[in-house]
């Protein structure tokens, strides 16, 4: 099942943040991500983590609530510290088994995983507040230029927003075959690898099978519904820069600057 | 013109290189605007090729299908036709195209290069006429088999086409699911004027519309209103389909001697017949 | 002994997520062997994640499933139900993968390790009872329609020669040709045989139809159980849960609200017919 994965869910709202066209959010986030990365010390994490309040504080609860969940990070920052902590040699503060653990090692354990924590807050701000679609138009808009140089842009954004629809889908189905399969005494957990390959073939076959209908259905209901292709297409989501956006924009501009500035200073 | 005519309609699948299946034999047939169509026959009859038919999913071998005066098989009007034209297919999860529910409904109006505030008002107001505003925002995976047909509905009125055709939309949902897809569609006919084309093999579906057609073998059987269609229930059943439950019943009452005043199509008019007595 | 026999059964899916719900909230029944029952409730009522506890899919949480005697909470018992109760999905004919409809329905004897020879049998045997002719073996499952395909992969599960036999919505789709023949292979499936059914349904028409027993099922919970004739009896409560229930029925129910004492408790058009007759022949 898809357990707690609330990595990269979009929880609908009406906050300021939300109302955010998502190229500048994803502008925004570039910019803020770039900036985090450049601070040199530990005095940028405190300013990152106020920036980043302000940034939660027009967000809205719900999204607040849903950072709560974010599990499987946890795990990611804790080997970063450790990992981290152990890297760098210096005088040593006290000893973990076979390892020392360094005055050193210590800051730059608390200040990479510092970073790494809030690149992926502002990552998870950006991909909740954003309906996946909105996103992908976003995406869409901002790799434009490239279609010059032969990028099928708006076919890559409509596969991601197939894709999306029908994974969930996907899962349920694997799952039921899974099920059925070993209620015919399928069995992927016994004999040598060859057997055990062997042993997919009854999940992967109607698995395919069924994509591929569904995928030819699915291809009969787009063209019944007039899509023909990026050519013409229009989308809901407003593109257009709003004074939110350019607000948006230059508060993380701002902050790209100060980081720089003390990057200069602290060289 | 304001209608869907077909005439001497043939169609044939090829099975491989020399075998053929002949799916529309000589089909002649015109829906009218505002009417509600069922269209009934056995697996295999050839009711869901028509279907196709009657977008430009699909192209007569020879006769021809025109909407609103204009032919399928003219290139340059296929587009149009389809907008005209919206079909609902039977299985909902193979015909939403986005994530969230709301996003789904813009994709046919998207796809006509509509303004942005156009779009939204279309969603707006087709997600709250199929009663779907409160899961709007809703993946469609989350949602009812019920809701997601209607939401496949909604996401193809919101093109305002003149007909919409349903190949067999409640096969794949429970009671509760078919009974609010039915009222929804009766109410898009009887309220809103919109053209129906109810494409089923349950009779029970087939008794609400105005007019129903029989197709056996690739050919249009009997086309009659639900009244005097169900009075045939040999031709019915030579067609390997079956008289509606209630009609079944009220036959049985009229074999005791029991008078019912016309040919009772629901529970409830057997009922005032029966009581009236 | 009971075929099948369910104490108190509790399950939750996705515990300790955001996702976490019950789909069992205590549920007891029993099924006779060669019995046919029937399991009706409305979409989300824990009909499918009951019945995957049946053949050792999934693990009781509380409470306790039993199978011809043999506790399912042990693991080692649980590893091999599948031998004795076949459980056909619905639209089973997604299952199929095989390149013939041969090989397709001779996976679960494979796996079963019979021979080759006791393999063909199973196979022949399988393909009769569901009225699929010979011709059809060598020829690839993908290519035939809908209903043969359905057809084929319930002919998978029988050549398994289950004890109990699981049904999740076996008509679903069909046209009702199809459907009346498929419901009468059944009963003559359970005459023939020691066989157990279970059929899992939304439909009271076919249930009353085949089955020796129904049991209702809302909201994790069975609210009713007992002959068609007993449950039609509480005919309203039915409808409320959103389960349609056969149209004699549905008539006897608007009968009695406008104050005609009939029974709804009827079992087919003809016995409607006739308490009809009895009722307001003499009323008028």
């Amino acid at each position: 099942m898809l357990g707690n994965i609330t990595l990269g869910q979009f929880v609908p709202g009406d906050s300021l943040v939300h109302r955010l066209s998502p190229i500048s959010k994803i502008i925004a986030m570039i910019i803020s991500a770039a900036s985090i990365m450049m601070f040199p010390d530990v005095t940028g994490l405190l300013i990152t983590a106020g920036y980043i309040l302000l940034v939660a504080v027009f967000t809205g609860r719900t999204v607040l609530f849903a950072l709560r969940g974010l599990k499987p990070l946890w795990i990611l920052l804790a080997f970063t510290f450790l990992f981290q902590s152990i890297a760098i040699p210096g005088e040593t503060l006290f000893n973990l088994g076979f390892f020392d653990i360094s005055k050193e090692g210590l800051q730059k354990a608390v200040f990479i995983t510092g970073k790494l924590l809030f690149v992926v807050l502002l990552a998870s701000i950006v991909t909740l507040t954003t309906s996946p679609i909105a996103l992908n138009h976003g995406l869409e808009r901002l790799l434009n230029p490239f279609k010059k140089v032969g990028l099928p842009v708006h076919e890559l954004a409509m596969m991601i927003t197939i894709a999306l629809r029908f994974i969930p889908i996907l899962i349920t189905e694997a799952d039921i075959i899974i099920k059925a399969q070993k209620s015919r005494g399928s069995d992927m957990t016994r004999g040598n690898p060859v057997d055990r390959v062997k042993a997919l073939v009854p999940f992967i076959v109607p698995l395919l099978v069924g994509s591929l209908r569904r995928a030819d259905e699915l291809a009969v209901a787009m063209e019944s519904r007039c899509y023909q292709g990026g050519v013409g297409r229009t989308t809901m989501h407003q593109m257009n820069m709003k004074v939110i956006d350019i607000a948006a924009v230059t508060v993380s501009l701002f902050y790209l600057t100060l980081a720089i500035t003390l990057r200069l200073a602290g060289w | 013109m304001l209608l869907i005519s077909l005439s001497k309609v043939d169609y044939s699948y090829q099975l491989g290189s020399h075998e053929s299946i002949k799916a529309l034999n000589n089909c002649s047939l015109s829906i009218s605007s505002g009417q509600f169509v069922a269209i009934t026959g056995s697996n295999g009859s050839g009711k869901s090729t028509l279907a196709k038919h009657l977008n430009a999913l699909l192209l007569p071998d020879s006769g021809k299908v025109t909407v609103d005066g204009m032919d399928t098989s003219t290139e340059d009007r296929v587009w149009e036709i389809r907008r005209r034209v919206g079909l609902v297919f039977q299985n909902p999860d193979n015909q939403l195209v986005a994530s969230v529910a709301a996003e789904d409904v813009a994709f046919g109006p998207e796809n006509l290069g509509l303004p942005v505030g156009e779009i939204k008002k279309r969603v707006n107001y087709y997600l709250d006429l199929l009663g779907l505003s409160d899961v709007r925002d809703h993946p469609p995976h989350m949602l009812s088999g019920g809701q997601k047909q209607r939401l496949a509905i909604a996401g193809v009125l919101a093109m305002e086409p003149r007909y919409l055709v349903l190949d067999e939309p409640t096969a794949m949902l429970d009671p509760s699911g078919r009974a609010e897809l039915l009222n929804a569609i009766t109410h898009l006919n009887k309220q809103l004027n919109i053209t129906v084309v109810l494409i089923t093999h349950l009779m029970n579906e087939a008794v609400l519309a105005d007019r129903v057609i029989l197709m056996g073998g690739g050919k249009i059987i009997m086309d009659k209103p639900p009244r005097e269609f169900f009075a045939q229930e040999e031709i019915i059943k030579q067609n390997g389909l079956r008289l509606p439950e209630v009609v079944h019943l009220a036959k049985k009452l009229k074999e005791k001697g029991f008078e019912l005043n016309q040919q009772p199509l629901t529970i409830d008019e057997v009922v005032d017949s029966l009581c009236g007595l | 002994m009971w075929a099948v026999e369910v104490e108190n059964l509790f399950y939750t899916h996705a515990p300790g997520t955001p996702y976490e719900h019950t789909a069992l909230k205590g549920v007891s029944l029993k099924v006779g062997r060669g019995r046919i029952a029937a399991i009706i409730g409305p979409t989300g009522s824990g009909k499918s994640t009951l019945i995957q506890h049946f053949n050792g899919l999934l693990a009781p949480q509380r409470g306790s499933v039993k199978i011809f005697g043999k506790s399912a909470s042990d693991k080692a018992v649980r590893k091999s139900l599948w031998k004795s109760v076949g459980l056909v999905f619905q639209y089973p004919e997604k299952q199929l993968f095989e390149e013939t409809v041969y090989d397709d329905i001779a996976f679960g004897p494979k796996n079963l390790g019979l021979n080759k020879q006791q393999i063909q049998g199973r196979v022949i045997k399988a393909l009769d009872f569901t009225n699929l002719s010979q011709e059809i073996l060598t020829r690839s499952p993908h290519v035939l329609s809908g209903g043969m395909k359905r057809r084929t992969a319930i002919a998978g599960i029988l050549a398994m020669k289950p004890e109990i036999l699981v049904l999740d919505e076996p008509t679903a789709g069909m046209d009702p040709d199809t459907k009346k023949s498929f419901l009468a292979n059944i009963k003559k499936l359970q005459q023939s045989n020691t066989i157990t059914i279970i059929m899992v349904t939304h439909s009271m028409e076919d249930a009353a139809l085949i089955a020796d027993e129904l049991l209702v099922i809302n909201k994790g919970e069975i609210i009713l159980n007992g002959t068609p004739r007993e449950i039609f009896t509480q005919a309203e409560q039915l409808t409320n849960i959103g389960l349609d229930v056969p149209v004699e029925v549905a008539l006897m129910i608007k009968l009695q609200r406008r104050g005609i004492p009939v029974s709804t408790s009827v079992l087919g058009v003809n016995e409607a017919v006739a308490e009809i007759c009895r009722n307001i022949k003499s009323r008028s």
